[in-house]
């Protein structure tokens, strides 16, 4: 798709076209799948990766330099965010059902007691999580969904969300400790 | 909870975050005096925040490739799967592993693919997903990969499908760089005859790359995932699976594939031509990168016009390639058959041109047959058309003149002789109007066909005329000039006319200004 073209759809996404957001997500849906691939390809051969530039680097490679709008560019961002979380939300069910009926991971005392710090995030429980804060306060849940799915910095969702770094940094610090607290007594 | 209590919590929250932790639970005892299960709370998520010390700082990604990274196969060898036994892992890809696995059945090695997220559908889009693996299984061609089954285990979809032992374009491509030309027209060939075969029973690929395309050991191709494009990429996301969803690799992916509309066949053909072009110069046409991003993409592409090799055979290659690419899926070729024709035409010649000789060509190439000045070659058989027509009238005056009362009975052949060769020629006329891309083939079919009606006409025509020399002299000559007209054009005119219409194959020399037809109208 020609880049004018993804301008044009984000300018109508971001006024609250739906057809055009429909047509959209997929588009960066795939971008982003791509890129993560590739990501995740270098992480397994060892190199180092910096995760945070994923949603950047889809959206240089969408846009170019010749760029949209820089008004838009937090909207994307935003549409980028929820594809991560797609995305990884989709992986991770796959991997359930290829894990289903498989040797089941014995959960020994040990492990229970393990932090959430230092074990791979259950994604899908995360994503549960995250649906039930968003009946709590929607604005928490998109702060979350930005930093951790976007990788955004605490600036880039100010711009994003159009409120105070300091609200976002009040709200993701709270966000986080009931999330953590929701994941720990459902894991 | 409710959002306004989970507001008042976190008031609590943050305003004990700021005091130090040593003040902090008499600052709760004060604050929320009264209110136990609001104290509770807010402990909690003071206890929470405490512990979560790296929760969540890391993105998604950093999460997610532990996963990816971590060693061995999901499903350990040995283990069992209905009738399958998995026997070790063949790949994994962005979308999951692959397994090699035995089919205790029949005994034999097949590769085993799980279906990501589908066991989450509802079962109206699992259906459909049935009958979209039905009609791949249904496909069976050397070169592509068999589908056998699509099963169900413990709440997942498999696909078992045809193990070919071997190794993708992309890992060649990679060892060896850009293909040989006799390797590239031997496989794009292959490749356009399975695409062809499925083409023609109405499934299209959807997804075809370098990474899905598999040489065997002894030098054949098998094509991967036929017709699964959509099956492999079913997300849970209605909006992502709906008709015309978009599946593919952006890189490889026709530009209304892109755009998510609903695709045909040309948009495989888009898919080859990035292939072809790849196994051709190594590099991907639309970026230095091979993950090439939906904006890179630019219809301009370069090829070299002249090779060390074989300039001829390059050319022709570049055409074929760019039919291919063509950003308006009318301009690709209108069916894979042309493509196949194509690449054989192109494969003739470089065993023609093999010895040196500066044999005859079988074919032109296809692209833009009508580069230099087509407007006489139309003209040329719009006139012949009409000319054979108006004919009919003074045959049909003179035929009392032929004896035996044969008259009427020859009228008639030259009647069906002059409707086959004014449809033959109507035919290429509509062929270069609407359909330009498979002219080449249309003229080479109708080449034989053509020069017989010619002589046929031509031939009745001059009976006619000497038969009727006496009762009707002015229709006689019109006859006998008509006839002799059509063999000087088709002999003289035609030629040049053709000569002017198309690149000439490798004759530089005599492009003479093609004339119109001379007239032969009836009196």
């Amino acid at each position: 798709m020609p880049t004018s073209d993804l301008r044009g759809l984000v300018d109508r996404a971001t006024k609250g076209d739906r057809v055009a957001l429909d047509a959209l997500m997929p588009v960066v849906y795939r971008e982003l799948r791509l890129l993560a691939a590739r990501y995740l390809a270098r992480e397994r051969k060892g190199q180092s990766i910096q995760p945070t530039g994923l949603v950047h680097e889809a959206y240089l490679r969408l846009f170019k330099d010749k760029g949209l709008r820089w008004e838009n560019r937090p909207h994307f961002m935003a549409i980028a965010a929820h594809s991560m979380r797609e995305i990884l939300v989709e992986r991770a069910r796959a991997r359930d059902a290829a894990k289903r009926g498989g040797d089941r991971a014995r959960v020994t005392l040990d492990d229970a007691h393990a932090p959430l710090n230092e074990t791979p995030i259950d994604v899908l429980a995360l994503n549960e999580a995250l649906d039930r804060l968003g009946a709590l306060d929607e604005q928490q849940a998109r702060i979350v969904e930005l930093r951790f799915f976007g990788g955004l910095t605490v600036e880039e969702v100010a711009d994003v969300l159009e409120i105070s770094p300091a609200t976002v940094k009040r709200g993701w610090t709270a966000a986080r400790a009931w999330l953590y607290g929701e994941i720990s007594r459902r894991a | 909870m409710d959002p306004d209590r989970w507001r008042r919590v976190q008031e609590m929250f943050h305003a004990a975050l700021e005091r130090d932790p040593n003040e902090r639970s008499a600052f709760l005892d004060r604050a929320c005096d009264g209110n136990p299960d609001i104290r509770a709370e807010v402990a909690s998520l003071l206890a929470n925040h405490d512990r979560a010390t790296s929760f969540l700082n890391d993105p998604s990604l950093v999460v997610d490739a532990e996963f990816m990274g971590g060693s061995g196969p999901i499903l350990a060898a040995g283990r069992q799967l209905g009738p399958y036994i998995i026997e070790g892992e063949i790949g994994r890809g962005g979308m999951g592993v692959i397994y090699l696995a035995r089919d205790t059945r029949l005994g034999r090695q097949v590769a085993l693919k799980t279906l990501p997220s589908v066991f989450s559908l509802d079962t109206r889009r699992r259906e459909r997903l049935r009958v979209e693996a039905r009609a791949a299984a249904s496909l069976s061609h050397p070169g592509i990969a068999t589908v056998f089954a699509l099963e169900e285990f413990e709440g997942a979809l498999w696909i078992a499908f045809e193990y070919v032992p071997g190794r993708t374009l992309r890992q060649v491509l990679l060892d060896r760089g850009p293909f040989p030309q006799d390797d590239l027209l031997r496989v794009a060939s292959q490749i356009a005859d399975a695409l062809a075969a499925a083409h023609a029973r109405g499934i299209i690929h959807r997804d075809l790359k370098p990474e899905n395309v598999v040489l065997t050991e002894d030098g054949r191709i098998k094509i991967l995932d036929f017709g699964l494009a959509r099956l492999l990429h079913a997300s849970r996301d209605e909006r992502l699976t709906m008709e015309g969803m978009i599946v593919g690799t952006p890189a490889y992916m026709a530009p209304e594939q892109l755009q998510g509309q609903e695709v045909d066949f040309a948009a495989d053909l888009f898919s080859f031509g990035v292939i072809l072009y790849e196994l051709a110069r190594g590099a991907h046409p639309f970026a230095d990168d091979s993950g090439s991003s939906v904006a890179a993409r630019v219809p301009q592409i370069e090829l070299p016009e002249s090779s060390q090799t074989d300039s001829r055979v390059w050319m022709g290659l570049a055409r074929i390639i760019r039919t291919c690419l063509q950003t308006d899926l009318r301009q690709r070729y209108r069916s894979t058959s042309d493509l196949v024709l194509d690449l054989e035409a192109l494969r003739n010649r470089t065993h023609l041109l093999r010895p040196g000789a500066d044999t005859p060509v079988m074919t032109q190439p296809s692209e833009q047959p009508m580069a230099l000045n087509p407007r006489w070659w139309r003209f040329h058989q719009l006139a012949v058309a009409a000319v054979y027509a108006g004919m009919l009238y003074p045959a049909w005056t003179v035929r009392g003149g032929i004896s035996l009362n044969a008259g009427t009975p020859l009228f008639f052949l030259l009647l069906i002789v002059i409707v086959a060769a004014t449809s033959l020629r109507l035919n290429l006329w509509f062929t270069s109007q609407f359909h330009p891309a498979g002219l080449t083939r249309q003229r080479n079919t109708l080449r034989t066909p053509i020069r017989v009606m010619d002589w046929a006409v031509a031939a009745l025509l001059f009976g006619f005329g000497l038969f009727a020399a006496a009762g009707h002299p002015a229709a006689a000559a019109a006859l006998v000039i008509a006839s002799v007209a059509n063999v000087v054009a088709f002999l003289v005119i035609e030629p040049a006319t053709t000569r002017a219409a198309f690149p000439p194959a490798r004759s530089g020399s005599a492009r003479r200004r093609p004339s119109p037809k001379p007239p032969r109208t009836p009196p």
